[in-house]
């Protein structure tokens, strides 16, 4: 991941993270009893998600390179 | 001015020496003064306001208080009066937009279709743009004046009937669309005439050859080469509406009741009268939260596309 | 585009809608101008009189009894303030972005979220600081507290320091480059470029920024009404000073908010050939 992309899949997730806590204190805290018990929970969801974001634009970014790779490798053997 | 460069350059020749510092380095140093201003003033007030958004935050009772957790974020999400002042803020910016944007482009039309006279026109357009929203807008309430209003004159004479613009819940809150749509509808126009003016010529005339119908010459040629100028005015009028403040301050100040109540509004009354400090930047927080989305989605492809395109030509 | 053959009753259509719309947008403004020479019986009367002797007693009103020049001036010491710092800051900033792509548009991306802050998110965080500032000795001697005008000038230049970065940068990149690759290979020094080759070039531009930041100094309303009370309160707020409790004077009003408009729309219309890129961000050259 360069430099570049991990500023913008950062600035993401932080957006990501927050989205999820505002999501769950209006939507879904209602429904606990205890509220330190929906708060624990309410960050492992959302560092579940944020993490799985993470994995996910990081295995697109490795996959556009390697396409991009494959590309530049492909017209190397166009011109020999 | 060629001349002053080269007299200059003989002089200051031997001045560059090679130990001269790097681009890099220079390029950095040019920034600094600007990311200074904008890191302090900018991003120190809005970690404070995130600090006191964790607080109890009561003016009328003192300084600020203690940490409460998430409490202030749980009360503002279940406050009946915020969601409504979303809700107005909302129903205001998509009609205002929509208005806006469809007036704007018909008179752009209209207007690049003029043969006549365009320079003059356009200055004339432009003159609501230079105005301030709070001072013009402090005027308009002497012509929504139902009494002695020039707007409910007018309306008399045809035989309309004449509404009390501002006082009355059903209306208040069209009041200050038109407001909007009248100073924000040259906006829109300008811009959109400038893309008009900027396309291409040679495939309007091929299609003229070809013999296509005005309608299908709009759909696949106008519209088509027009879309970036006009999503960028959407983004930026939207950005602006959600924002709406000085209208609201001047014309209605939330009133009647709360109809026209907008969110930066309800901010407002709840930080600097009621004094709730705390309740106030939680709102704040959400409203930079869904502004940096929005931004995110829409203006960074947008801006992204314009600058590369004007590096590339 | 299209130049069909126009008819005659088209044509009369034409601008006889373009008469109307632009009816629409200049008779507020009008009308304005006309109630502010108006004499004080032939403001509150129904229906509206059009016919009257002009007068200037609102304008004598609004500049001797309710002071407004003082307004004015309060105004533009801080919007001029204001638009010499963010004039200064931005065009090096600007120049590095578009010369050197400094943060790889990152950083420019940044500067621009900032613009998109909601004004009144950080309203609340300055009223307090200022508040506390304005207490210690350095605030007091800076001028920088609530109801003084080191506060707006602050205010004011971190709002138009994006809007004028993103301008100027579309300026500096209309700017060849060959002429400063010439100058630095005659042997000028990276800031003597910049200031004996680049500024000459980049000059209407920055002019045209300058500009805006001006009219949009001028015409704030929100930090002006939030963070001053009286002492150091623009024009924005001073219009609102005409409420008595026996209501609105409209004829002083209306003299007051020709007097603090009329700047703004000479400046306006003397750019009007940069407007549409002004307020795109230098986005549209139109």
């Amino acid at each position: 991941m360069s430099f570049s992309q991990g500023w913008d899949t950062g600035f993401r997730v932080i957006l990501l993270y927050v989205g999820v806590v505002f999501v769950w204190l209006g939507f879904i805290e209602p429904y606990f009893a205890s509220q330190s018990m929906s708060v624990v929970i309410m960050n492992i969801v959302a560092f579940v998600i944020s993490a799985a974001f993470v994995v996910r634009a990081r295995s697109r970014f490795i996959a556009e390179r390697q396409q991009a790779e494959a590309e530049v490798a492909a017209l190397m053997q166009e011109d020999v | 001015m060629s001349q002053s460069l080269s007299v200059s350059a003989s002089q200051e020749k031997g001045v560059a020496s090679p130990t001269a510092m790097s681009d890099r380095w220079f390029s950095i140093l040019l920034v600094v003064p600007a990311m200074l201003v904008i890191l302090v003033f900018a991003l120190l007030p809005l970690a404070y306001a995130l600090d006191v958004s964790f607080r109890f935050a009561d003016l009328t009772r003192g300084r600020i208080g203690d940490f409460v957790g998430l409490d202030n974020y749980r009360t503002v999400l279940h406050d009946s009066a915020f969601w409504s002042s979303v809700w107005v803020t909302l129903k205001f910016t998509l009609t205002a937009v929509t208005l806006e944007m469809v007036l704007g482009i018909a008179i752009a039309f209209l207007i690049h279709g003029a043969t006549v006279g365009k320079g003059v026109i356009r200055s004339l357009m432009i003159l609501p743009l230079a105005t301030s929203a709070a001072v013009t807008g402090l005027f308009w309430r002497y012509l929504y004046d139902p009494q002695f209003g020039l707007i409910n004159y007018f309306l008399g004479l045809i035989g309309l009937p004449e509404p009390n613009w501002l006082g009355d819940y059903t209306i208040a809150l069209w009041s200050v669309i038109l407001f909007d749509v009248w100073q924000w509808t040259p906006f829109v126009a300008l811009i959109a005439l400038a893309g008009l003016q900027a396309l291409p010529k040679e495939p309007f005339e091929a299609a003229e050859l070809d013999g296509a119908s005005t309608f299908r010459v709009l759909r696949t040629l106008t519209f088509p080469m027009l879309k970036p100028v006009l999503f960028l005015v959407l983004v930026l009028r939207t950005i602006d509406s959600v924002r709406l403040y000085d209208a609201v301050a001047v014309l209605t100040r939330g009133g009647p009741g709360t109809v026209t109540e907008t969110m930066t509004f309800y901010l407002y009354r709840t930080g600097l009268k009621l004094f709730r400090m705390d309740y106030a930047s939680t709102m704040a927080i959400f409203f930079l939260y869904a502004m940096l989305v929005a931004s995110l989605f829409a203006l960074r492809p947008l801006l992204t596309q314009f600058s590369s395109r004007a590096s590339e030509g | 585009m299209l130049q069909r053959e126009s008819s005659f009753p088209k044509e009369a259509l034409r601008y006889g809608l373009i008469v109307i719309v632009l009816g629409f947008i200049v008779f507020p403004i009008a009308w304005m101008i006309i109630t502010s020479f108006k004499p004080a019986d032939a403001i509150m009367v129904s229906p509206p009189r059009f016919l009257f002797t002009p007068t200037l007693d609102n304008y004598v009103h609004a500049i001797y009894d309710k002071n407004f020049l003082f307004y004015i001036k309060n105004t533009l010491f801080i919007s001029v303030a204001s638009t010499i710092i963010v004039v200064i800051t931005g065009s090096l900033a600007a120049y590095s972005f578009a010369r050197y792509n400094v943060g790889d548009g990152h950083i420019l991306f940044f500067i621009l979220s900032t613009k998109m802050f909601p004004a009144i998110a950080v309203i609340l965080p300055y009223f307090l600081i200022f508040r506390e500032v304005g207490r210690t000795g350095a605030g007091k001697f800076l001028g920088i507290g609530l109801d003084q005008p080191g506060a707006l000038i602050i205010s004011y230049t971190v709002f138009n320091l994006p809007f004028a970065i993103w301008l100027l940068v579309s300026f500096f990149q209309d700017i060849p480059r060959e002429l400063e690759h010439s100058a630095r290979l005659d042997g000028l020094s990276r800031l003597k470029v910049l200031a004996k080759v680049v500024c000459p070039l980049a000059a209407p531009g920055i002019a045209v920024t300058g500009v805006f930041t001006l009219i949009f100094s001028w015409n704030e309303f929100l930090f002006a009404y939030i963070l001053t009370r009286k002492a150091a309160s623009t024009v924005t707020v001073g219009v609102e000073s005409f409420f008595t409790l026996q209501g609105i004077l409209w004829g002083p009003v209306a003299a007051a908010a020709t007097i603090s408009v009329l700047p703004m729309l000479v400046f306006v219309l003397a750019m009007q050939r940069y407007m549409v890129r002004g307020l795109t961000f230098g986005a549209v050259r139109g």
